[in-house]
């Protein structure tokens, strides 16, 4: 266990420090996403899933807000900026919830915190299914949406 | 080396390079990203000392809270400097004479 958690440690302060002194911010998001990744791995060890869930899901926040708000950032004129439209709240919010979706799915499924929360059953998380489902879609529909502004704006 | 010993130094590493963020970075949403990163060093500290003195429960409980909170400030703190910026991009009113 020792070996994996020190060699987790150094890449993840090399991709960090790779991160701060990167300048084009490409390769700043790179560098960012790699570190996240790398921590996320590093939490599922040390804390659990459920913690790494949360994890996921704030970084997943961290990263692609600012894309949804700022894409024209990426040709570094920060004067210029999308501003908050009405699918921009909405996939903001899908992620809130989404992040709360699977919070409750891992509480359910570990019996020890479960005993902490109780009001949280498996049968919650069962009804929700169809809600999540939506919630996806709607994730989806956006992320093409961005990921098409970004490749309009490198043509 | 222990496992307590490399979760410190990731910790401080983290800290220090979050840190070192906020003063390097010139954009306001780098500097919001960078405090992030403090923010993780300190639950990777918290989760070395659970491990170690078996208090996983109380200090994942509280770890996630902690991450919640910060989650919500960033979208806030990211929405807030958008309504800003379109503030300013309003152009200036127009005096009728």
């Amino acid at each position: 266990m020792t070996l994996p958690a020190i060699l987790l440690s150094i890449l993840i302060l090399g991709t960090a420090f790779f991160w701060l002194i990167a300048i084009d911010p490409r390769r700043k998001m790179i560098f960012m996403a790699l570190n996240y990744l790398l921590l996320y791995l590093m939490f599922w060890i040390i804390a659990g899933a459920v913690f790494a869930h949360i994890f996921l899901f704030s970084i997943i926040l961290i990263i692609m807000l600012p894309m949804l708000i700022f894409p024209e950032q990426e040709k570094n004129d920060p004067s210029i900026t999308q501003g908050l439209n009405f699918w921009s709240l909405i996939s903001v919010g899908a992620l809130i919830l989404l992040l709360l979706f699977f919070t409750f799915f891992e509480i359910s499924r570990q019996p020890i915190i479960s005993d902490v929360i109780p009001d949280i059953g498996a049968s919650d998380v069962s009804e929700m299914i169809w809600i999540f489902t939506i919630l996806l879609v709607l994730f989806f529909i956006q992320f093409y949406n961005l990921i098409k502004r970004i490749t309009e704006i490198d043509e | 080396m222990n496992n307590l010993m490399a979760y410190l130094i990731l910790s401080f590493g983290l800290i220090c390079i979050g840190f070192g963020g906020v003063i390097i970075n010139r954009t306001r949403v780098s500097r919001l990203q960078s405090t992030a990163y403090i923010i993780f060093g300190i639950c990777v500290a918290c989760f070395g000392f659970a491990e170690r003195y078996r208090q996983q429960l109380s200090i994942l409980l509280l770890m996630i809270t902690v991450l919640l909170i910060f989650t919500a400030i960033y979208t806030v703190a990211i929405i807030a400097l958008s309504v800003r910026s379109n503030n300013k991009k309003m152009p200036p009113p127009v005096e009728i004479s």
